[in-house]
C-alpha cells in the first residue's frame, strides 16, 4: 500500500513543480546562471571563475555546466535574443531541474529513512551508555519506525508515518516555492549533508565525510556544519577517526577541484570560497531576523558596519551571538554525542546562524524544515502535549520561512510571487516574522536544555560579554582606539581598494604587500589609500579628538600630488597643503567630540589622479 | 484475463495517465511562460554574456570607422516599452533589441545591438541630481544640463542646449557635448519629471539613427498618475 501512496505523492509534487517552472522566478538569480553555465559550457571551469563574476563555489561550477547542457538540449545558448529572454522556457525548465530532481531524492531519503530508523540508529548494547546515542528515541517511537516489530497496527501506523513526513516534505509550499518558483538550489545542498547524516548514523564516516565534502563545495553554507560534524565524530567513533576522516575530506577536496589543480589555480578556489565575506555588507538580506528589527525592516539599505555597541558595529556582535550560541552547541554534542543530539546542534545552529549574523539570506532557514522532520523520531513523546508541541513549533517555523522566503521574491519582483499575499506584504508583517522566527528559536531550546542543565546557558552569555569586553577594551581602558579597528561604513577610491595597515599596490597580491610610510618614514598603523578617496566611519558620537598623521607613500612615483581632507558630519575640520612624494608626513588634531561620521578625503590636488598613492597614518580616537 | 493481466493493463493505463498529465502540466507551464513579459534580462555588474560573434573577423582599422547606426524601415511597427520602477513609457521599432537590468535602481534601458556591450549603449536611465551632487538641486534644470558633461572624463565641453516640449506635454533639453578629442557623436536629452524636481529622464541617441531617436524622444511619456 505504501509504495503507490508514495508514488502519488511523488507524482502530485512533480506536477506541481511542473506546473510552476514556467514562472520566471527570481530574475537575477537565473540571468547569472545564464551567464556563468554559458561561461562553463563555452570555455570550461577554470576559465569562468576569471572571465565571470560568480560567487558560488567551485563544486556548483559543474552544476551550472549541467543547466547549460540540459538547455543545450533545448534550445541554443548562442542564440542572443531567446536565450537572455526572461520567459526562456527551456532554461527554466534546465535550471530548476536540478532542484526538483534534489527535492525528489531527498523525499525518497526520508522516506527510507523512517521506512530503515531501527537499522540506520543501531540499537544500544544491553544496559549500554546514554552516549551511544538511542536512549533518546522511546520505546514508543521505536514501536512505530521499526519496521521489525511485527504488529499490524504498528505497521500501518508505519506506513502513515514515512508517508506523512514524505508528503510533509515534497507537497511543503516552502520546498516548491524556493524550487520550482524561484529556481534555487536548497534541497540540492542540503541533499549532500543529509546523506552524510545517515551514513554517519550507519556508521560509516568516511563514505559520510565525501558527501559531507562535497555539500560544503556545492553550497557555501553547509560550511557552518564542519566544527560541529568533525566533534561528531570524535566523541561518537574516536580520534583515529577524525585523523581518517580529515585525509577523506581533504582527498575529497582536491578531486572535486581537480580543473583547478591540474590547471594550477587553486588560488581560484580559495577566491571562490571566500569572496562572499563582506559581499553584500547589510544588516540583512531579506532575511527576517535580529538584524531586520534592528534596522526597522530596511536590513538591504543600512550597512552592518555601523556602530551599534561601544565601538563595536553590527556584524562583530551579530558574530559574537552565534559564536556564543555555536560554542553552547558544541559542548552539548561533546557531552552527549548521540544522533538526535546531532541533528539537534546541526538544526540550531543553521537557524542560530541566519537569525544572529548580519547579511543573512531569507533561505539561510530553509535546511530547518528538514531536520526538524529528521529530529522528530528522536524526540521523546511520552505525551500528547509533547508531540502537539513539536508540531506548534515546527508550524510556526514553516509558516515564518515561508513568508519570509516568499516577500524575499516578490519585493524584487511582485508579478512572480502570491498575488494576494505580495498584497497584504508589509514592513510591519516582516518584522512580526522576524519575532515569530526569534519565538520559534527560543521554542526550541528546551530540546537542548532536555539533555543539559539550563545553567549552561549562561556559557553563550558569558561568551558574548567577554567578546564585547575584549572588542571594546582599547576604548574602555587605554581611553583610547586606533582608527583601523572601525570598518569605514563608506568606501570609494579612484584605483583599487582602502588597504589595512599596507600600501595600496599590496592590493595586487601578497608578493606586493609593503608597508605605509611617507618619504621612508614608516608606519604600523593606517589606511593605504589613493586619490580620490572618501573613507566615512561611524564613530558614534563617542569620542572627543582625532590625531592622524598623513602623506603620500614612498611606493607613489615623484608627480603625485595629494590635498588631505577630514570633515566631521558634512563639516570641514581640516585641510592639508598640496603635498607630493619628496614631503615628510604631516600631523592634525582634530576636535570630534559629538561628530557622529568622520570623513577622510583624499583629492588629487586638481592634477589628475595619476601616481597619487597617499595614506592616513597611525590614525586615533582619543575618548 | 488472468490477475497478471489485469495488473499490466492497470500498470500501463496509470502510466499512460501519468504521462499524460505530466506533458499537459509542462504545456501549461510553457504556455504561462510564453504569457511572460519576452525583455531580455541581463546580469548585473561585468559578465560572460556568450562569445563575440566578429572577434578574428574585423580586419585591422587604418582609419576611424565610419559608426554603424541602428534604423528600422518606415514600414516596422512599433511597440511600447515602460519602466520596470518608474512610470515611463516611450515606443520604439520592434526590431529594436532593448535590455534591461536586474535590481537597476536607476530603471536603465539599453541597446543590445551589433555585439556592443549593453551596459555601455544605455538608451534612458533615470538621472538623480542628488546623487550627482546635492548641491545640484539648488541649480536650474537647465544649468544642471550645462554641466552635466563635467561628471564625465571623456567629456570637455557643451557645444549646443535646446529646450523643447514633446507631444506628450514634457518639458526636456537637447544637450550636444563635445567629448575630448573634440568630436560630438550624441544627443543627450534630458526630461523635467512632473512632481519630482529631483529627477531627470536621460535619453542618449548612442547607435541610433536620429531620426529614429528624435520619434523615440517625442513618444515619451509620464504618467504622473503614479508618481
Amino acid at each position: 500500500m505504501t509504495m503507490p501512496s508514495l508514488f502519488l505523492i511523488l507524482f502530485i509534487g512533480l506536477a506541481t513543480r511542473l506546473l510552476l517552472v514556467g514562472n520566471p522566478g527570481f530574475l537575477a538569480d537565473i540571468a547569472f546562471w545564464k551567464s556563468w553555465s554559458l561561461a562553463a559550457l563555452d570555455h570550461g571551469f577554470v576559465w569562468t571563475t576569471y572571465n565571470s563574476n560568480i560567487n558560488y563555489p567551485p563544486g556548483f561550477i559543474y552544476i551550472l555546466y549541467l543547466m547549460g547542457k540540459i538547455y543545450s538540449f533545448l534550445g541554443n545558448p548562442h542564440d542572443y535574443n531567446s536565450y537572455w529572454s526572461q520567459n526562456n522556457f527551456g532554461f527554466l525548465f534546465a535550471s530548476k531541474s536540478i532542484a526538483i530532481i534534489s527535492d525528489v531524492l531527498v523525499t525518497l531519503i526520508i522516506y527510507w529513512f523512517f521506512s530503515h530508523f531501527s537499522r540506520v540508529i543501531p540499537s544500544p548494547p544491553a544496559g549500554g551508555s546514554r552516549n551511544l546515542g538511542h536512549q533518546a528515541a522511546s520505546s514508543r517511537s521505536q514501536r512505530l519506525l521499526d519496521p521489525s516489530t511485527p504488529s499490524q497496527s504498528s505497521v500501518a501506523r508505519d506506513d502513515k508515518l514515512r508517508l506523512f513526513f514524505s508528503a510533509i516534505f515534497f507537497l511543503n509550499p516552502i520546498v516548491i516555492l524556493d524550487s520550482a518558483v524561484w529556481g534555487q538550489v536548497e534541497s540540492f545542498g542540503i541533499l549532500w549533508t543529509l546523506l552524510a547524516i545517515i551514513l554517519i548514523f550507519n556508521r560509516r564516516p568516511l563514505p559520510a565525510t565525501i558527501f559531507f565534502t562535497v555539500g560544503i563545495l556545492m553550497k557555501l553554507q553547509n560550511i557552518i556544519y564542519i566544527p560541529l560534524y568533525f566533534l561528531f565524530i570524535f566523541r561518537y567513533f574516536d580520534l583515529r577517526t577524525v585523523f581518517k576522516s580529515l585525509a577523506v575530506a581533504t582527498a575529497t577536496f582536491f578531486m572535486v577541484n581537480l580543473p583547478f589543480v591540474l590547471a594550477n589555480e587553486m588560488k581560484q578556489v580559495l577566491y571562490l570560497m571566500t569572496v562572499n565575506s563582506d559581499y553584500f555588507p547589510w544588516m540583512s538580506l531579506n532575511a527576517h531576523n535580529l538584524w531586520w528589527i534592528v534596522s526597522g525592516a530596511s536590513g538591504m539599505e543600512v550597512t552592518d558596519r555601523i556602530t551599534v555597541f561601544g565601538i563595536s558595529n553590527a556584524k562583530t556582535i551579530g558574530l559574537l551571538i552565534f559564536s556564543g550560541i555555536y560554542f553552547l552547541l558544541c559542548l552539548l554534542i561533546y557531552r552527549k554525542p548521540t544522533p538526535r543530539n546531532f541533528l539537534l546542534v546541526l538544526l540550531m545552529a543553521i537557524l542560530a546562524f541566519f537569525l544572529f549574523t548580519t547579511e543573512s539570506h531569507e533561505r539561510y532557514s530553509y535546511p530547518v524544515i528538514i531536520l526538524l522532520l529528521f529530529l522528530y523520531p528522536f524526540l521523546e513523546r511520552k505525551t500528547n502535549n509533547v508531540q502537539k508541541y513539536f508540531w506548534f513549533v515546527y508550524l510556526l517555523l514553516s509558516l515564518a520561512i515561508f513568508f519570509n522566503i516568499h516577500t524575499g521574491l516578490v519585493i524584487n519582483y511582485p508579478q512572480n510571487g502570491i498575488g494576494i499575499l505580495t498584497k497584504i506584504t508589509t514592513s510591519q508583517l516582516t518584522l512580526l516574522n522576524s519575532y515569530v522566527f526569534i519565538l520559534g528559536f527560543i521554542l526550541l531550546l528546551p530540546y537542548i536544555f532536555s539533555e543539559m542543565s539550563y545553567w549552561f546557558i549562561t556559557i553563550p552569555f558569558l561568551i558574548i560579554v567577554s567578546g564585547i569586553t575584549l572588542s571594546n577594551a582599547s576604548y574602555f581602558f587605554k581611553r583610547k582606539v586606533s582608527l583601523t579597528a572601525f570598518k569605514p561604513v563608506i568606501e570609494k577610491q579612484d584605483y583599487g581598494t582602502p588597504q589595512i595597515n599596507k600600501a595600496v599596490n599590496s592590493i595586487q597580491g601578497w608578493k606586493s604587500w609593503s608597508r605605509l610610510s611617507g618619504n621612508y618614514f614608516y608606519y604600523n598603523k593606517g589606511f593605504g589609500s589613493h586619490a580620490n578617496s572618501h573613507l566615512v566611519f561611524d564613530i558614534n558620537r563617542k569620542f572627543n579628538k582625532f590625531t592622524t598623521d598623513f602623506g603620500v607613500d614612498t611606493e607613489s612615483s615623484t608627480l603625485a600630488s595629494v590635498v588631505f581632507k577630514i570633515y566631521g558630519d558634512n563639516t570641514e575640520l581640516y585641510t592639508s597643503s598640496k603635498m607630493g612624494r619628496f614631503d615628510f608626513p604631516q600631523h592634525a588634531e582634530i576636535n570630534v567630540k559629538g561628530v557622529k561620521h568622520l570623513e577622510l578625503t583624499i583629492t588629487d590636488a586638481g592634477d589628475g589622479i595619476n601616481n597619487d598613492h597617499a595614506d592616513w597614518l597611525n590614525p586615533v580616537l582619543y575618548k | 484475463m488472468n490477475k497478471e493481466d489485469h495488473n499490466i493493463i492497470k500498470i500501463v493505463f496509470l502510466t499512460s495517465f501519468g504521462i499524460l498529465i505530466i506533458s499537459g502540466t509542462i504545456y501549461i507551464s510553457f504556455l504561462y511562460s510564453q504569457r511572460q513579459s519576452n525583455n531580455i534580462i541581463l546580469p548585473g555588474g561585468v559578465t560572460y554574456l556568450g562569445p563575440s560573434e566578429n572577434k578574428n573577423a574585423t580586419p585591422p582599422q587604418t582609419s576611424s570607422p565610419t559608426p554603424v547606426r541602428f534604423t528600422a524601415l518606415s514600414t516596422e511597427s512599433w511597440k511600447s516599452f515602460g519602466g520596470e520602477i518608474y512610470p515611463y513609457s516611450f515606443s520604439y521599432p520592434s526590431s529594436l533589441p532593448l535590455v534591461v537590468f536586474p535590481d537597476d535602481t536607476t530603471d536603465s534601458v539599453a541597446i543590445a545591438w551589433n555585439n556592443i556591450p549593453p551596459q555601455i549603449n544605455i538608451l534612458l536611465n533615470m538621472e538623480f541630481m542628488d546623487k550627482r551632487d546635492p548641491k545640484s538641486l539648488q541649480q536650474s534644470k537647465i544649468e544642471y544640463v550645462k554641466n552635466w558633461y563635467r561628471y564625465f572624463s571623456g567629456l570637455k565641453g557643451l557645444s549646443k542646449i535646446d529646450k523643447f516640449t514633446n507631444t506628450n506635454g514634457l518639458k526636456g533639453y537637447k544637450a550636444i557635448y563635445i567629448n575630448t578629442i573634440n568630436q560630438t557623436p550624441n544627443v543627450d536629452v534630458f526630461f523635467e519629471v512632473p512632481n519630482n524636481p529631483d529627477k531627470l529622464i536621460h535619453m542618449g541617441s548612442g547607435v541610433l539613427d536620429p531620426e529614429l531617436f528624435d520619434r523615440m524622444v517625442d513618444s515619451l511619456r509620464w504618467n504622473s498618475a503614479h508618481s
